[in-house]
């Protein structure tokens, strides 16, 4: 019964040398997966605007930027004024997705959306509904909020027009 | 002859297994590391049964669970999930993802596990904490303190932290219109000095110049982790090491208490600490911290 561990313990004795140098390489995968998933997100955040918070940027707190910072206001033309829109729910996941991520695409997409909805107006604004009318020209800006030293304003990240 | 390294035998799945896995550093290292994925499943529910069989196993079958391979299975599920589900993820489910790679390299060759694990987990630590600092440097609105105000005014949690600098309550939910109509218009500004709140000019002094404070202490405890556990193991810094990075859960977790991200530093610490006694005690109360902040937000 006690040969078998004995001859093991030997096999991996003289395995043991070939393993480390396996291991030399293999060091380094946690340290380059971890590397990588930080850059990928240091990317998505300089280029399109990736939400800090958000993703792996271990970037929690680090800026009056992120997606709950943001904004999308959303205007269009109804009976020749220019109203605010009050977006259907069935819209929140979109606007999440903005608010994360904002691209022209992607704003784009949403006033092309709108437009499939009929609409009413109520206390200066519109908002969807069963039996209201159609209309184009959905406007969606997408702002985020910038600092200098304690003075907040805001700036657009993403702005389209439906035709 | 001499006789075989006395272990003693149990079955495959048994209490006694569990018992013995608890009184070793690996054992703990495997299954606290298994339980803190059943939280980090928060991100993304399908994982919480698999996270929770694995932890079992980690527990009741701890020889099957030092097989290298399952934690690249581990991994690989995890790379699945933030593929399948990229937005619900957070920073600490990529950390989770890497250190169980690293276990996973680790376990091929468990004589010198705990050194090999203790390895990788300082630079993890290093590398997180060093970006951490970067962002906060470069952001050019953490410094001011703007980036914590904003946070505060969003952030119901971060209300204690606020009212320790001296900003109310009140004050954040008057604000509060004010910012919205800022971020939703062009040409608005909002001036986050305290003066716009408090008439008292030494409250609002001590608000604006205890709000830096906070920005610069984070900075520099979070650049002073990322150092110590850079720093080789015969460092005088790498003394520092596990106290600083406990003072970071204290006064992070007692504020927002991530609970994964909580568990996952502590279990990274006491691997990197090897285990040694008042170490573990100090993660536990750290992760106990994090545990009352969230029983009673």
């Amino acid at each position: 019964m006690s040969a078998e561990p004995a001859a093991n313990s030997t096999a991996d004795r003289a395995a043991a040398p070939r393993l480390r140098s396996h291991l030399a390489l293999l060091r380094a995968v946690p340290i380059l997966v971890l590397l990588v998933a930080i850059a990928a997100q240091a990317t998505l955040m300089t280029t399109v605007n990736a939400d800090r918070q958000a993703g792996s940027g271990f970037a929690m707190f680090s800026s009056v930027d992120f997606a709950g910072s943001r904004s999308v206001v959303v205007t269009a033309t109804y009976n020749d004024d220019v109203v605010d829109v009050r977006l259907p729910i069935s819209t929140t996941d979109q606007v999440d997705g903005l608010l994360r991520s904002p691209t022209e695409d992607s704003a784009a997409q949403l006033a092309r959306d709108l437009g499939e909805f009929e609409w009413v107006e109520q206390d200066g604004r519109i908002r969807a509904t069963a039996d209201g009318t159609n209309i184009d020209g959905f406007s969606v800006t997408v702002r985020r909020l910038t600092a200098d030293g304690h003075e907040l304003g805001s700036e657009v990240l993403a702005h389209a027009v439906a035709p | 002859m001499t006789a075989a390294p006395s272990s003693p035998v149990s079955p495959p799945w048994s209490v006694t297994a569990a018992m013995n896995q608890v009184r070793t550093p690996i054992g703990c290292v495997l299954m606290i590391t298994a339980g803190t994925g059943i939280f980090m499943g928060a991100h993304w529910s399908p994982l919480v049964p698999l996270m929770l069989a694995f932890y079992l196993a980690t527990l009741l079958a701890p020889s099957a669970a030092r097989n290298s391979l399952i934690w690249f299975v581990m991994a690989a599920a995890w790379v699945a999930a933030v593929m399948i589900q990229p937005s619900a993820m957070e920073d600490h489910v990529y950390l989770y993802l890497a250190w169980l790679v690293a276990i996973a390299v680790g376990l091929l060759d468990r004589d010198n596990f705990m050194d090999e694990a203790g390895r990788q987990g300082r630079y993890l630590l290093a590398i997180v904490f060093a970006t951490a600092t970067i962002w906060k440097l470069t952001s050019g609105s953490f410094i001011s303190g703007a980036a914590l105000w904003t946070s505060g005014l969003l952030d119901d949690r971060m209300a204690p932290l606020l009212n320790l600098a001296g900003i109310s309550s009140e004050s954040l939910a008057d604000a509060r219109p004010q910012v919205t109509a800022v971020v939703a218009s062009d040409g608005e500004t909002f001036d986050i000095s305290l003066s716009s709140y408090s008439s008292d000019i030494s409250l609002s002094s001590y608000s604006s110049i205890a709000l830096t404070l906070v920005a610069l202490g984070t900075i520099a405890l979070e650049a002073l982790i990322a150092v110590s556990y850079a720093a080789p193991d015969t460092s005088r810094l790498a003394k520092l090491r596990a106290p600083l990075l406990v003072g970071f859960g204290f006064v992070t977790y007692a504020i927002v208490p991530v609970l994964p991200f909580a568990l996952l530093l502590a279990v990274i610490g006491c691997t990197v600490a090897r285990f040694e006694r008042r170490t573990v005690l100090a993660f536990v109360a750290m992760v106990l911290v994090a545990v009352v902040r969230f029983a009673t937000l």
